[in-house]
């Protein structure tokens, strides 16, 4: 009965969520693109970070390097934090040619520190944090500085793709990574960005040094400087077509891995700034936002553990009920009633629910073409991602999204 | 310097979400009373079907037991298979607490019930006339009754081992229902489950082989 009760919660939690976005997108749809230009050109640090890039990091610098803007005005600073392999030799040459700044520390001091130790050193007006695993496209910097012509803007961040769809996941993570390009531009409309992404998410320098620089120690610092810089009262936005690209996890575990991450830090970040939840200063993020995010996600675990805990005790029961009949399995398996019973079953259970479910999976499918469409992105071209992601995705999540409500509550440090 | 928030459209999204979601409970409801409805009509069938039968008993005194029998048989067989379906779709309506309308549901369920007794009445009646060895087992069972989910499943499990050897009447002791209470009465069942198994008692959750002992005793006997 809690399980039904639960599902219907979550159904008409999912209904409104989707029809308060397509509301806001209604409200907002001409501030969607963007029609500024830049009129002069400031100074730009792009800061990268690398921890053991050895593969990848000369393609990130080279792509850096390449993009549309005086060479005057850009400085690129790699930092590298602690490498083992060959990322230092690799930066150092660079250096050596006079291309880039580089930081080197023999111990590994994590993102956040290496981020701001570049910060430290950067002499530009506004700053890019990069990962040393992706590349931009040439037109990234004079598509995101624009926006900063409104001095209450801290960041700007960039249309983050996903760079190699060589197998399946990275097919499936690809429509994903489009969905999420599209609803930062509509957080954006709504003044409630809470995660700037860590490929060439550009934020004002000022900003950066008045709200204290990056998280040290945290494993989302992309997110707790979002969430910091809302805190302080400052704007960020998004922008739809100026494109990075990453590199995305190719293994089931690894992407597991990458979520629970993710989740994890979410958790912890929304714990650390919950003052900002239902804050009458903090409009569409405090008010609707986080707290809409926080209850689907709780919704979710509730859902999971209590079908978890219905269906072992089914299968305890089932398990009992096969004893009885001493494991008789050819007199059940021969039963030509059985496949009767499935029917029977199918044709009425969960029939209301199934209804709800259709519809939810409707207005996903919607917005996800609608995403596709925003960013100039093709559906034909990205069949499979597009409908592995509307059912294999949102399933997986849902595990990791459990497990990480249950780390943080069992490893939580109680303050008595 | 507060983010500003827009009341309207947050107020918006609630009444067009609930109006939205009432409809999928509402579509969910229809479909759930046409299911219902189609219950209901198959159950004429089976009451026609019935009906039959009790006039083919007939053909017994005119034509005799070599002719009348098997055809009598074929009929019974029938009429299992189409109840036994009925009946499922029946336990999966009240185990999923879908049902649109309980008066509606509970009207079919009494109505199936009156038809199994009869049912049992004549399959007792047709074991005795022709000989056929076949077993008759009423299953008494009520709502929070721990074991009655087990013993259902031996039972539904019996059923396939033995096919037509056993006929099995599942009665729901909670429906308020005149010729349930009469059996009830008559076989003084207190305890659930119960079975009455060729029309001897068998109070609380009886095992697979107590049961497959039970109906080899009886065929002996016959």
């Amino acid at each position: 009965m809690i399980g039904i009760i639960l599902s219907y919660i979550a159904w008409y939690m999912f209904i409104f969520i989707a029809v308060a976005w397509m509301l806001i997108l209604l409200e907002n749809e001409g501030r969607l693109s963007r029609k500024m230009r830049l009129k002069y050109y400031p100074m730009v640090s792009v800061i990268i970070p690398a921890f053991n890039e050895e593969e990848t990091i000369s393609k990130t610098v080279e792509s850096v390097l390449s993009v549309n803007y005086p060479r005057g005005s850009l400085e690129v600073i790699v930092v590298d934090d602690g490498s083992t392999d060959g990322t230092g030799k690799i930066a150092s040459l660079y250096h050596e040619k006079g291309l880039i700044k580089l930081i080197s520390s023999q111990k590994n001091m994590g993102k956040a520190t290496a981020l701001n130790k570049g910060i430290e050193l950067a002499r530009g007006e506004f700053i890019a944090c990069m990962d040393a695993d992706s590349a931009v496209e040439k037109d990234i910097i004079i598509k995101l500085l624009p926006y900063f012509e409104d001095k209450r803007i801290a960041s700007v961040s960039p249309a983050l793709k996903v760079w190699r769809k060589t197998n399946f996941l990275e097919k499936i993570q690809y429509s994903e990574y489009l969905l999420n390009i599209f609803l930062r531009k509509m957080l954006a409309l709504i003044d409630s960005v809470f995660v700037t992404p860590g490929v060439f998410s550009v934020y004002r320098k000022e900003a950066l040094v008045a709200v204290g620089g990056f998280d040290e120690g945290n494993i989302t610092e992309d997110m707790e400087i979002a969430f910091r810089l809302q805190d302080k009262g400052y704007r960020l936005e998004a922008d739809l077509d100026a494109l990075s690209y990453t590199l995305c996890p190719r293994g089931l575990m690894e992407l597991l891995g990458q979520r629970l991450r993710w989740y994890r830090g979410g958790i912890k970040n929304m714990i650390k700034y919950r003052h900002m939840f239902f804050g009458r200063d903090y409009g569409y993020l405090g008010n609707l936002v986080l707290p809409v995010n926080f209850a689907s996600a709780f919704l979710v675990c509730l859902i999971f553990t209590s079908l978890l805990i219905e269906n072992i005790s089914n299968l305890a029961n089932f398990a009992w009920n096969l004893y009885l009949v001493n494991f008789d399995f050819s007199t059940l398996i021969s039963r030509f009633d059985l496949w009767k019973e499935i029917e029977a079953a199918f044709s009425v259970v969960l029939t209301t629910p199934l209804i709800l479910g259709l519809m939810a999976i409707t207005i996903s499918s919607g917005l996800l073409y609608i995403s596709f469409q925003a960013t100039k992105d093709s559906v034909r071209k990205n069949k499979a991602g597009y409908f592995g992601y509307m059912l294999i995705l949102p399933t997986l999540l849902m595990a990791v999204w459990a497990a990480a409500f249950a780390s943080e509550i069992l490893g939580m440090k109680r303050k008595w | 310097m507060g983010k500003k928030i827009n009341v309207k459209i947050i107020i918006a999204a609630f009444v067009i979400s609930t109006i939205l979601f009432s409809a999928g409970l509402f579509v969910g409801y229809s479909v759930n009373k046409e299911r219902l409805g189609d219950i209901e009509r198959r159950l004429v069938d089976i009451k026609s079907g019935i009906e039959n039968f009790q006039l083919q008993f007939l053909f017994l005194d005119a034509l005799g037991d070599k002719a009348a029998c098997p055809l009598l048989s074929n009929t019974l067989k029938r009429i299992n298979n189409e109840s036994y379906e009925i009946g499922t779709k029946l336990t999966f309506f009240s185990s999923s607490s879908e049902v649109a309308d309980y008066t509606q549901y509970n009207d079919l369920k009494k109505e199936y019930s009156r038809i199994l007794i009869g049912y049992w009445l004549l399959a007792n009646k047709l074991n005795n006339a022709c000989n056929l060895g076949a077993n008759t087992i009423i299953y008494f069972y009520r709502k929070d009754c721990r074991l009655c989910d087990n013993q259902a499943f031996i039972l539904t499990y019996l059923k396939n081992k033995y096919q037509e050897k056993v006929l099995i009447f599942a009665l729901d002791a909670d429906l308020d229902e005149p010729s349930i209470e009469t059996l009830k009465k008559f076989y003084e069942v207190v305890e659930y489950p119960t079975l009455i198994a060729n029309s001897k008692v068998y109070g609380g959750f009886q095992e697979t082989r107590k049961i497959e002992e039970i109906m080899n005793m009886s065929n002996y006997s016959t």
